[in-house]
């Protein structure tokens, strides 16, 4: 025993063993057992067909497209947003730190209060549209429309204060030297910006636009609620499999989903693998 | 998305389906002759066996039905002395948790469970459903309508499983804005009316609420006939023949049909809820609705006083929702006891008259209701006349379909 | 007229004055080493100068234009970094080529500055290198580059060394030397370190609490400064209370000395610990407390009349040892300094 203890692969094993270990039976147990769950009739016997029928079935193939427009759609337009805020907050202007404390705070809505609030804010007929009809006007359709613009407006409002927070960091981490450097060198505001300042907050912007991504991609309470009844993402078409018991179809979306989120990732860490530059040794 | 895999991943653990049990009788925990207890003689031997146990669980699916159960539970505990233990449960859980603890030979958490009616094939090839005769030894079932009284929608359960609320959909529509002339009365005047009144129809998505999938069972109940017809109302199918047969048969082609030139005109909604809302927010001014919900809405002012319910020729989908003792339940008497004061007369009037939930009950008359109330629920020319029994496993098939046949395309 | 003419910049922050009305010129070709304590003002000057600080006050002229109300890309200067502030994610090359092409100067041209910047900074050979795969030599050999490359009418250096090792820094800063004397650009060169300063520089603008202390050569102000301040920071020395009657004065053991100037009072002078001789003396008024042997010189410290002198003695053969008493001579006239308020010199 002591002498196995002695061996400098135990050893290694045994280091690893709580990192390794959580993640195996944490994150790589139910991985598998889904799987496994994914691949199974309910005779325990192989089958395909839980896959086949989301890649067969037009409800399926559209919730995919569905979801992963419901992934895209709000980052593009959150990063619009975002962005420029970062760099305002960067200024100093009047009102500043309430502002700082207040943008944050969506983050800390639930996405079911968000789609509720749109439905009861923002659905024809509702609060906002009765402020303003003695005016002459109405909101455009929000709530269950084709193009889904509730469901990717709800998801950009929750999304600006955690995308704004991550980019900002990343405009913070970025020396000031360097920027002073742009400048001294012949470069105005906007090309330092440009051919500076976001290549190098590029990690940040990128890790931002991915957890994003991701997020609203498996959302489930707020396309449910604002979007339209059809199409449905994968994550709503999920939980109705779920409810009527389907759990090896469920199985199989997640397993279709969480490989859809990964291989982003793969994407991501490939892209990022040449801007992913040390910026301390500068200061060293 | 791996906390939803874990969350999935847990309750799936307790998910497997059990083989079927039927013994004559499965209650485990019986400390008398359940076989010797008749009309005549239940309360001698019940009402002294439920004290003895002193409590009983009740578990609630229904979320709109808790100020109901309150009003029961008030009754029964003064009645008898006997505490309740109420919880209001997500039913797709309960169910799985019954299903879990009957499989380890466990005792039920639940004595008396309020379950949706469609959830019988589920539980009883689980062998959760107690094998008790309800509607036979209960005092309050004599006048029980004999149509439900041993099997529901198609499928036989003895008694042990019996409606103990039944709820209609129907066409609901605000009169302020449709006149009485222009009301539909057929399924093609419904279509005619959305035509003429452009995105004032709005049709629940049968996926994601009752309303919409009682509504596309009527209406295929009102196209097919013959062979196909047959089919459609053939209640032995399971829920993957029912998928198969509506993915697959022509026979649906009538009901395509018809939804692709309703959809065409009608506002497709997220839920029940979501039609309301919007009638009450006057963007729809007539939807596919539960006569029930309304009632709620109603009394919350979440829908107009104006607001009326109509049926349509050849009638559309009436459903309801049954107690039943779970085989280990731990209390039997007492949850015997609490069924029969649930379909007592006394009680189900004040149901109706509050809830607009209709009875089983065959001596309930409608002269019983306020006339303030009765304005708001189907009028007696259409109810019961035009009420068609569900098929649930048959709605949901023909839900999924349409989102494949229709609404994808 | 002068390359470089500042005049009366003041900066408040607030009611904080960081910098008093400053005044320096540097002409053409200059080699100007601003040397200061931290927070005496230097940074903020140097910020001024590059424009991303704007002044309070007064006024920046370069080649004759004025440039203080400009941004920094619209003036010609270019900038030495003390943590070199490289682009990271660009190559060497691509971090030379930055400003050429922000300045629209045309390719070829471009390419031919490149080649030359990298060559007399001795980069060839480095130019498809990433920043992070340099050492810190090198990085500011390319930040230095970087700068000059953009021709510019004034560099400006930001304590550029400080972050190398002590090796390292002389031998750079025996290279900054040589390249200054190559293409003589106009300089100005911000620095704590006082032997650098006096080292690399025409001229050394000593700064303190804001204020321009002294201007001069290295020599002149190391020789005969005319504040206790440069005395002190510029090296060592002592500072001597005299009792001044024309161009002699008596220093507090009774030793009368001649003064650099006349003067009439009590005076202080500042007194090198070099230009001391010390002999053993068992008649001498001063003893010796301690003796540090160095290699080049011995230094020792002497009590005489109360007070401490430091004396170094250069090309000794025997050590006197502490407790021996000891004669000191001075050689050559003593330097007075001048006692009154601070101005702005120049």
């Amino acid at each position: 025993m002591q002498a196995m203890l002695r061996d400098p692969k135990v050893q290694l094993a045994l280091l690893l063993l709580p990192g390794v270990g959580y993640l195996l039976v944490f994150f790589g147990g139910p991985l598998v057992s889904a799987l496994i769950g994914s691949l199974r009739l309910d005779d325990s016997s192989f089958t395909l067909q839980w896959y086949e029928r989301i890649f067969t079935r037009a409800t399926m193939l559209r919730g995919l497209k569905t979801s992963i427009y419901y992934g895209v759609a709000p980052v593009f337009v959150s990063l619009v947003v975002s962005v420029p805020l970062a760099l305002l907050i960067r200024q100093s202007f009047w009102g500043r730190k309430l502002f700082n404390g207040l943008y944050k705070l969506p983050m800390a809505v639930p996405g079911i209060i968000v789609a509720l609030m749109v439905i009861i804010l923002a659905e024809r007929g509702g609060f906002i549209d009765r402020v303003i009809a003695p005016f002459g006007l109405s909101l455009p359709k929000l709530v269950r429309d084709e193009w889904g613009i509730g469901v990717i407006l709800a998801s950009v409002w929750k999304q600006i204060p955690f995308m704004t927070l991550i980019i900002t960091s990343a405009f913070a981490g970025i020396p000031e030297d360097i920027r002073h450097a742009a400048r001294s060198l012949g470069a105005s505001r906007l090309s330092t910006f440009v051919f500076v300042e976001v290549p190098l907050a590029m990690p940040g912007i990128t890790a931002a636009i991915l957890l994003t991504f991701i997020g609203s991609m498996g959302s489930y309470a707020i396309p449910d609620i604002v979007g339209p009844p059809s199409p449905r993402p994968l994550s709503v078409l999920m939980i109705f499999e779920f409810n009527e018991g389907r759990f090896a179809q469920v199985y199989a979306m997640g397993m279709v989903l969480s490989l859809f989120a990964v291989a982003v990732l793969l994407a991501y860490y490939a892209l990022t693998a040449n801007i992913g530059v040390s910026r301390t040794k500068g200061d060293e | 998305m791996t906390a939803r895999l874990l969350a999935i991943a847990a309750l799936a653990l307790s998910a497997t389906t059990a083989p079927v049990h039927s013994a004559e009788t499965n209650l485990k925990n019986l400390d008398f002759d359940i076989s010797k207890v008749t009309r005549e003689n239940f309360y001698d031997i019940v009402v002294p066996a439920a004290k003895a146990e002193g409590t009983v669980t009740m578990y609630n699916f229904a979320g709109s039905f808790g100020d109901a159960w309150k009003e029961l539970i008030t009754r029964f505990e003064a009645k008898y002395g006997i505490k309740v233990e109420y919880s209001d449960v997500k039913g797709a859980q309960a169910n799985q948790q019954l299903i879990a603890v009957q499989k380890a030979g466990e005792d039920a958490p639940v004595d008396a469970y309020f379950a949706g009616g469609g959830d019988y094939p589920l539980l009883s090839s689980a062998g959760v459903v107690g094998n008790v005769p309800l509607t036979t030894i209960l005092p309050n079932m004599n006048n029980y309508d004999p149509a439900l009284a041993q099997s529901l929608f198609g499928k036989p359960h003895g008694g042990a499983y019996p409606l103990v609320h039944l709820n209609q959909t129907a066409i609901g529509y605000d009169s302020a804005f449709v006149k009485p002339g222009d009301l539909p009365k057929t399924f093609d005047e419904l279509l005619a009316w959305a035509e003429k009144n452009p995105m004032r129809l709005g049709v629940t998505l049968p996926s994601k609420g009752g309303s919409g999938g009682g509504f596309i069972y009527s209406v295929a109940l009102n196209y097919l006939t013959g062979e196909c017809r047959t089919t459609l109302t053939d209640y032995t199918l399971t829920a993957e023949q029912a998928t198969d047969w509506a993915m697959a048969s022509e026979c649906l082609e009538p009901v395509w049909d018809y939804y692709r030139k309703l959809l065409g005109v009608a506002e497709l909604t997220n839920g029940n809820a979501d039609t309301l809302n919007l009638i009450n927010n006057q963007q729809l001014y007539m939807g596919t609705v539960w006569e029930d919900q309304v009632m709620t809405f109603i009394r919350d002012k979440q829908l107009p006083e104006t607001f009326r319910l109509t049926l349509l020729e050849n009638g559309q989908v009436g459903s309801g929702d049954a107690f039943f003792i779970p085989a280990n339940a731990k209390h039997v008497a007492s949850a015997l006891l609490l069924i029969d004061m649930a379909i007592g007369k006394d009680f189900q009037a004040w149901k109706l008259e509050n809830k607009a939930s209709r009875s089983p009950r065959t001596d309930l008359s409608s002269d019983l209701i306020t006339p303030e109330t009765a304005k708001y629920l189907l009028p007696a020319n259409v109810y019961p006349r035009l009420s068609a029994p569900a098929f649930w496993d048959m709605s949901k098939a023909l839900g999924e379909a349409l989102d494949e046949k229709v609404l994808s395309q | 007229m002068s390359e470089l003419e500042i005049s009366n910049i003041t900066k408040d922050y607030g009611a904080t004055r960081a910098l008093h009305p400053v005044s320096v010129n540097v002409e053409q070709g200059e080699f100007v080493t601003i040397l200061g304590p931290s927070g005496c003002g230097k940074s903020t000057l140097l910020r001024i100068l590059m424009g991303i600080a704007r002044p309070s006050a007064g006024e920046i002229r370069l080649a004759g234009a004025r440039i203080d109300p400009l941004p920094p890309e619209a003036r010609d200067i270019a900038m030495v970094f003390q943590s070199y502030a490289l682009f990271p994610h660009m190559s060497v090359g691509k971090n030379l080529a930055f400003g050429l092409r922000m300045k629209n100067v045309p390719k070829p041209e471009r390419a031919r500055r490149i080649e030359h910047a990298l060559e007399i900074c001795n980069l060839t050979g480095l130019v498809e290198r990433m920043p992070r795969q340099l050492s810190g030599g090198q990085q500011q050999r390319v930040a230095l580059a970087r700068a000059i490359v953009m021709q510019p009418q004034l560099l400006l250096f930001d304590e550029p060394l400080s972050n190398l090792d002590a090796k390292l820094r002389d031998t750079l800063r025996q290279e900054l030397v040589d390249l200054h004397r190559r293409i003589g650009a106009t300089s100005i060169y911000v620095t704590h370190d006082q032997a650098e300063a006096m080292a690399m520089s025409d001229r050394i603008v000593v700064m303190d609490g804001g204020r321009v202390v002294e201007v001069g050569t290295p020599l002149d102000l190391y020789r005969a400064p005319t504040r206790a301040f440069t005395a002190g920071f510029l090296g060592q020395t002592n500072l001597i209370t005299a009792d001044a009657d024309g161009d002699r004065a008596r220093l507090p053991w009774g030793q009368i000395v001649v003064l650099s100037a006349p003067a009439k009072g009590t005076v202080r002078v500042s007194v090198r610990p070099e230009t001391i001789a010390i002999q053993q003396d068992e008649a001498g008024v001063g003893t010796v407390t301690s003796v540090s042997f160095m290699g080049a010189h011995a230094l020792y410290t002497v009590g005489i009349a109360g007070t401490t002198l430091k004396v170094s003695q250069a090309g000794t053969e025997s050590l006197i040892a502490a407790g021996n008493r000891v004669s000191l001579a001075f050689n050559g006239p003593l330097h007075l300094l001048v006692e009154r308020k601070l101005q702005e010199a120049a």
